[in-house]
């Protein structure tokens, strides 16, 4: 590829020159991507089908792969625009070292962007990885993060252990609780960081509420979709300025990698790239080719996913050896605004209480045979565990209880098996409790 | 990456600014009072950076004492902000034209006068680079243009001042007041301050300041990361409204004992499009300028007037709101190149010399 070519491919440079007068000659605004001339745009009028099958496939003009090739080079070939680049600062979009940039990088970065409706997305090594790197690239020494007492476990042992560490504090609060939220902002606060759907009660944050709040008080909304995906919800759209996701979960939907994602603006997206770049935590280019081939069914698991948990909350709702399910498609669900945002399902997790407590759970847990009893979600098999001995298990049984998880808590995550055997796998599993 | 900044990065921010102005508006604040000591302690205030907020978790102490062997006197502040200033904007330029710096320093000094603003400023860029003569000479003029503190120097300013109280309800009340005006003597004695600054890396900037012959060396000046720095330090525009709160704080102390453990706030804002060049009718100067005045009390009539003597009296204050004309060297591997005195007239014929987008001119 010429220099030329790669120029017109990727934007163009701010071009200091000394016949400059000031720094208003300068040319380079902010361009999507970052991409190659051989990535595949997708209009954003097309269907999500079509976006998760197309967009950002690496069209391979000397072969004529319909895939897009894996380039597994940890480096690439000097031309005069990677100098310029690194002259000006614009190396993000040049392929010059995996770490910086790699083809199948922007292939799944250009997929995920193009379905969240974001101008750049950026692929890391794991949720955790684009979390951590979002919430220390977006605040400064000294800022605040709010954020949310029903919390991944991961995310909370970053918030908690790790963040004052870094100079930045954290408080929690119940995020369904618009006005909790309000009264916690600090004049330091800089970020609200939150799960659209939360793990393991699948609470909905009042996610346009949030947007509004966050705009006129300057706040950077940060949400982690992993449970919904951009086909059930694109929080950018209600606000938010930054969406993670863990890939490792209904991205990729095999449970056969681990990957996350960020997504937004170009200039968000850039810093988090720039801090990135110093923590380290790209994904690398085999994991970007299975990443991006998962994605491009994601339209049909989802659909298939909620479907199945839908199915499996009807089984469960009022059967005598559950005390309360965990889902926004039951009555009385205590976040009814999901219903406006997430119109077309809420994923394939659900959670349930038996009536006879942890030990019910495990026997519960024992007695079935379509899951897996595994940690993780999301993906085409369905998995089974209980929080109260892996998720929160470093939790007192008080403050368990204090955060919802009450004895006998069973997470499900439906996978894209047949419904009626998930479902008649799980009463039958009931029936020997 | 030229001389550490991000030519890209200010390329966009730009093109964003000239699209969504409210991206261009940086409002800085710092709250004051004094310690036990009778330093005055500094600390920036989270900076409200378009439409984000930006923490700025920076505490600088300053005392009234000449002699003081830590903290610095106010002036010496001022002086780091507006080479501090002027510094960042040269670098700004060189990056927009390509000009690749081998080291950068600027000598700063000033005459302190018992009252009134500062006298006989002046700073000398000291420049290593590979360049023609003629790029750093006009660069420099450019930064006489585009230096929002040493616009704010050579513009004059308006600043509201407001004293606030707590009535015995616990309410806090406030009412804006304006400043008797005071002739500043022509002559009189005065006190030399100076400043040695040099360029580390991008908008990092060491300083090395002196008062009456006493030397501090260490003082940082940085940008926040999401302006171009690496959050190292308080920034020009901090520092600037720390020196006013200090100095003032301690006029306070002289003119009532009482008034000592008053809360001093002062805060302004940037318009990045001036600094840029992006809008000719955006204002450079560092403007809306405000100044809090917060007792712990009731405010009676007599604090009233004697708050209205201590701001009158305030050199720095009056260095902010009168117009105070700059002297400007430039040297190039120790020799000078040029040198001229900017002040309001300077910057308008300097301007109206460019060729700008809109024929309003710059104010």
């Amino acid at each position: 590829m010429t220099n030329r070519e790669l120029t017109h491919a990727i934007g163009s440079s701010p071009q200091p020159s000394p016949d400059a007068d000031w720094a208003n000659a300068l040319k380079r605004g902010r361009v999507p991507g970052p991409r190659l001339k051989e990535h595949r745009v997708v209009p954003e009028d097309h269907g999500l089908g079509t976006q998760c099958v197309h967009a950002g496939t690496y069209q391979d003009p000397r072969i004529g792969a319909v895939v897009t090739p894996i380039f597994q080079s940890t480096t690439f070939l000097f031309s005069d625009h990677s100098y310029n680049s690194f002259e000006t600062g614009t190396t993000r979009d040049v392929p010059i070292y995996t770490r910086y940039g790699n083809p199948n990088q922007w292939s799944v970065q250009e997929k995920v962007a193009t379905l969240e409706g974001a101008a750049s997305s950026l692929a890391f090594a794991s949720g955790m990885a684009a979390i951590a790197t979002t919430l220390i690239a977006l605040t400064n020494r000294g800022g605040h993060v709010l954020s949310s007492v029903d919390l991944y476990g991961g995310s909370y042992a970053l918030l908690k252990e790790d963040m004052h560490q870094l100079g930045r504090s954290v408080s929690f609060v119940d995020p369904t609780d618009i006005g909790a939220i309000e009264a916690a902002i600090r004049p330091e606060t800089q970020v609200l960081f939150f799960e659209t759907l939360t793990n393991p009660l699948l609470k909905a944050l009042p996610l346009v509420e949030l947007g509004r709040l966050a705009r006129a008080r300057d706040l950077l909304l940060i949400v982690d979709n992993t449970f919904l995906s951009p086909v059930l919800l694109r929080p950018l759209d209600y606000g938010a300025n930054v969406v993670i996701h863990s890939c490792t979960k209904y991205l990729n939907g095999h449970s056969d990698l681990v990957a996350g994602v960020a997504s937004g603006s170009r200039k968000y997206i850039d810093r988090i790239w720039a801090q990135m770049l110093k923590f380290g935590g790209h994904l690398e280019p085999i994991t970007c080719f299975l990443l991006e081939r998962g994605l491009k069914t994601l339209e049909l698991r989802m659909q298939r996913h909620s479907e199945n948990a839908t199915q499996l909350v009807r089984a469960l709702d009022g059967h005598p050896k559950v005390k309360r399910v965990y889902h926004p498609s039951v009555e009385g669900y205590e976040q009814p605004w999901v219903k406006h945002y997430c119109p077309d399902g809420y994923g394939g997790m659900l959670s349930f209480e038996l009536r006879g407590g942890d030990d019910a759970a495990l026997a519960f847990t024992q007695a079935l045979t379509v899951p897996a009893i595994a940690t993780s979600l999301g993906g085409v098999e369905s998995l089974v565990s209980l929080p109260f001995n892996t998720s929160h298990s470093i939790l007192t049984q008080k403050q368990r209880r204090d955060a919802g998880i009450n004895p006998g808590l069973v997470r499900y995550s439906c996978g894209i098996e047949n419904y009626a055997d998930i479902v008649n796998d799980a009463l039958r599993a009931l029936s020997q409790v | 990456m030229r001389n550490g900044l991000n030519t890209g990065n200010m390329s966009e921010l730009v093109h964003e600014i000239r699209s969504n102005p409210l991206e261009a508006q940086f409002r800085y604040s710092v709250a004051s009072e004094l310690g036990c000591s009778g330093d005055a302690i500094a600390r920036v205030q989270t900076l409200a950076g378009g439409s984000i907020r930006i923490a700025r978790p920076f505490e600088f102490y300053s005392n009234r004492d000449r002699d003081a062997q830590v903290a610095r006197t106010s002036q010496e502040y001022l002086l780091t902000a507006l080479g501090g200033c002027a510094m960042i904007t040269f670098l700004l330029g060189c990056s927009a034209r390509a000009v690749s710096l081998s080291a950068l320093g600027m000598d700063v000094y000033a005459e302190v006068p018992e009252a009134g603003p500062l006298r006989n400023v002046n700073y000398c860029f000291d420049i290593e680079a590979d360049v023609d003569r003629t790029v750093l000479s006009s660069l420099a003029r450019h930064v006489a243009c585009f230096s929002p503190n040493h616009r704010t120097f050579t513009d004059g300013n308006e600043v509201r001042v407001i004293v606030s109280g707590v009535t015995p309800h616990d309410e806090r009340t406030g009412q804006t007041v304006r400043p008797t005006s005071v002739a500043s003597p022509e002559r009189g004695p005065v006190s030399p301050v100076s400043a040695r600054l040099d360029w580390q890396y991008g908008t990092q900037i060491r300083a090395c300041t002196s008062w009456s012959g006493r030397t501090r060396d260490g003082l940082w000046v940085d940008q926040p990361k999401q302006a171009l720095g690496l959050d190292r330090a308080p920034n020009p525009q901090e520092y600037l409204l720390g020196s006013l709160n200090a100095e003032l704080l301690h006029r306070l102390g002289s003119v009532n004992s009482d008034l000592v453990k008053t809360i001093v706030q002062s805060s302004g804002k940037i318009d990045l499009r001036g600094l840029l060049n992006v809008d000719p009718a955006a204002p450079t100067r560092v403007h809306e300028l405000e100044l809090s005045i917060g007792l712990r009390r009731a405010v009676a009539e007599a604090d009233i007037a004697r708050i209205q003597q201590a701001v009158s009296a305030c050199g720095t204050y009056q260095t902010i709101c009168e117009r105070t004309s700059v002297s400007v060297a430039v040297k190039q591997g120790g020799q000078e190149l040029d040198r001229f005195i900017t002040d309001h007239d300077f910057v308008r014929k300097h301007l109206s010399s460019l060729e700008h987008d809109s024929p309003t001119g710059k104010e």
